[in-house]
């Protein structure tokens, strides 16, 4: 096939994809050093690293910073090791899985938002069902949304929903081991444990190395169900919430624009660093 | 008989699991069937008389048509879904079979798929308002498509892959020409990727949330929006919530239940291969 004709099939994806990374980067870069306000908006001024410097000082932005990463470490150490022990059961549990399997994935198919939403009903102390069991098994009337037990709460919230993300990568990657190995093991008389650390862990590594990395990013931009359940709170707000309030409630695009152009910088480098761990290990296998 | 009770456990604890994992969305699902009495009353009430007066208020309400966030729901996700797999075949066809552009190319494609929402959001507001397309179905459907076109190629890519390469050269031999050989061999055989690529797009959209928030006002409103809008500031109208709630997700399981297969392959022949 001609050249041309190659390059032509791939040319629609690329200026989207392009569009949609470069064109954002030069744009916040500029913003980043503009005192650009929702009323000066027409009139722009060079500002310097005043957005920057306004950063550094803001409370709210550090403790998004130390809400972030809590969040994102606890629901990432949480998801992978429930979906792994989950994929683990599953992938010995034949009877009837075609019945119950699709049972295991229903809360990664709904929105985060509606999430947000059944969580907000069903958490509240006074009238939520789930709030009345974790009462009387529990309990705890403390109110389930607020303060550190309520950060928690949000840790569980997402575990909720994304263990079955994890399980399904982890799943699919051990359908995919070969079974002669196992038999060969067991004919060696490898026991269980050596089985799971030797044989099983190695090979779905990559896999689950994928599934763990696209958590992680998913984590870092998380927005949907916290923002409905807490409207960006002190103490409940991440990276993407903090830059949609100071944009489009507090009308700072500059200082939006900061934010956002550190977390481009640090995410493009949190990929490069994730990838090369997932090729490495690609092909060491 | 030690290997029987072992797998009796597992049984048991992935009892567990579908039930913490279900048991949420069937309260919310219950909660829009029951009155709103019934609704708040602690403990839960399991054994009620269906009303289906929440769905019958959500479909009258003159301040909330329904139908109209369905139809804006169901068109952009129905068009993004389409231009997707429109654009990312060809892609993933050069791609896998002339090893256009390289490794490099390939992880720069999956890399974008990885940035926040967030970096996008400011920068194409302003792009789209210069157009005076915010607000519209189209803005929000090419969104939704630089969001979905990264994996989208990805999948296709490792189904095209797995295909031997002497098919293309057995086709080209009797005189198909590459237009030819894609539509007619290749789309047809790669068909359970296509769909699972499909499947994963349009739930993508109906479910997304962010975007949908900042850039729709009056005309391009999605349902995953309107849902919150009957939490207003002095009550919070939960038997309505809910309904509007079940509205939006039951399609999306229902969708997942039927193509499960596909998905499942899909997802890891995206993420193993």
């Amino acid at each position: 096939m001609h050249k041309y004709a190659r390059i032509a099939m791939l040319l629609p994806a690329s200026i989207i994809l392009f569009g949609v990374t470069f064109y954002p980067f030069i744009f916040n870069l500029y913003y980043s050093f503009m005192d650009i306000k929702i009323y000066n908006y027409g009139d722009p001024k060079f500002h310097g690293l005043s957005n920057y410097a306004q950063l550094v000082q803001d409370v709210n932005f550090k403790s998004t910073i130390s809400f972030s990463i809590t969040y994102v470490a606890s629901c990432l150490v949480l998801e992978t090791l429930l979906g792994f022990a989950l994929a683990l059961l599953v992938n010995r549990c034949h009877a009837g899985r075609k019945f119950w399997f699709p049972f295991l994935l229903t809360p990664m198919m709904i929105a985060p938002a509606m999430v947000g939403i059944i969580y907000l009903g069903h958490l509240d102390s006074l009238t939520g069902s789930i709030a009345y069991y974790v009462k009387t098994i529990f309990g705890i009337s403390d109110s389930l949304l607020t303060g550190k037990l309520g950060q928690f709460v949000m840790i569980l919230i997402d575990t909720w929903q994304w263990t079955p993300f994890i399980f399904l990568l982890v799943y699919a990657g051990l359908q995919s081991l070969p079974n002669d190995v196992y038999e060969a093991a067991k004919i060696d008389g490898t026991n269980a444990w050596q089985m799971f650390w030797k044989i099983t862990f190695p090979l779905v590594r990559p896999a689950l190395a994928v599934a763990m990395i696209f958590r992680t990013l998913d984590l870092v931009r998380t927005f949907d169900q916290l923002y409905i359940i807490k409207g960006g709170a002190d103490g409940f707000s991440t990276l993407s919430i903090y830059i949609y309030q100071t944009a489009f409630q507090g009308g700072d695009f500059g200082k939006a624009s900061a934010v956002t152009l550190i977390l481009f910088v640090v995410l493009t480098w949190l990929i490069r660093f994730l990838f090369r761990i997932l090729m490495g290990r690609t092909q060491s296998v | 008989m030690n290997e029987v009770r072992k797998n009796g456990i597992s049984y048991v604890l992935i009892a567990i699991f579908i039930l913490i994992f279900n048991v949420p969305i069937l309260f919310t699902i219950l909660n829009s069937l029951k009155t709103n009495q019934q609704i708040i009353t602690q403990p839960p009430v399991w054994i009620f008389r269906p009303v289906m007066e929440h769905y019958e208020r959500i479909f009258n309400d003159a301040n909330f048509p329904v139908w109209f966030y369905l139809k804006n729901s169901l068109l952009v996700s129905v068009f993004s879904t389409v231009l997707t797999l429109l654009i990312a075949f060809p892609a993933a066809y050069t791609m896998a079979r002339h090893k256009t552009g390289g490794e490099r190319y390939e992880l720069w494609l999956l890399s974008t798929r990885m940035l926040p929402g967030a970096v996008f959001i400011i920068p194409t507001y302003v792009f789209f308002s210069y157009f005076d397309l915010v607000d519209s179905i189209l803005s929000l459907t090419l969104i939704f498509l630089s969001f979905n076109l990264p994996l989208a190629i990805w999948i296709i890519r490792g189904f095209i892959r797995e295909l031997p390469a002497e098919l293309d050269e057995a086709a080209a031999i009797d005189g198909a020409s590459t237009w030819k050989i894609m539509a007619r061999i290749l789309f047809p055989l790669t068909s359970p990727g296509l769909i699972a690529v499909a499947v994963l797009t349009f739930c993508a959209c109906w479910n997304e949330y962010f975007f949908s928030l900042v850039f729709t006002d009056l005309h391009a409103t999605t349902f995953t929006v309107a849902g919150q809008r009957f939490m207003t500031g002095h009550a919070i109208m939960w038997g309505e919530i809910s309904s509007a709630v079940t509205i939006s997700i039951v399609p999306v399981i229902v969708v997942a239940f039927i193509f499960q297969r596909y998905m499942v392959k899909g997802l890891s022949m995206g993420a193993v291969k």
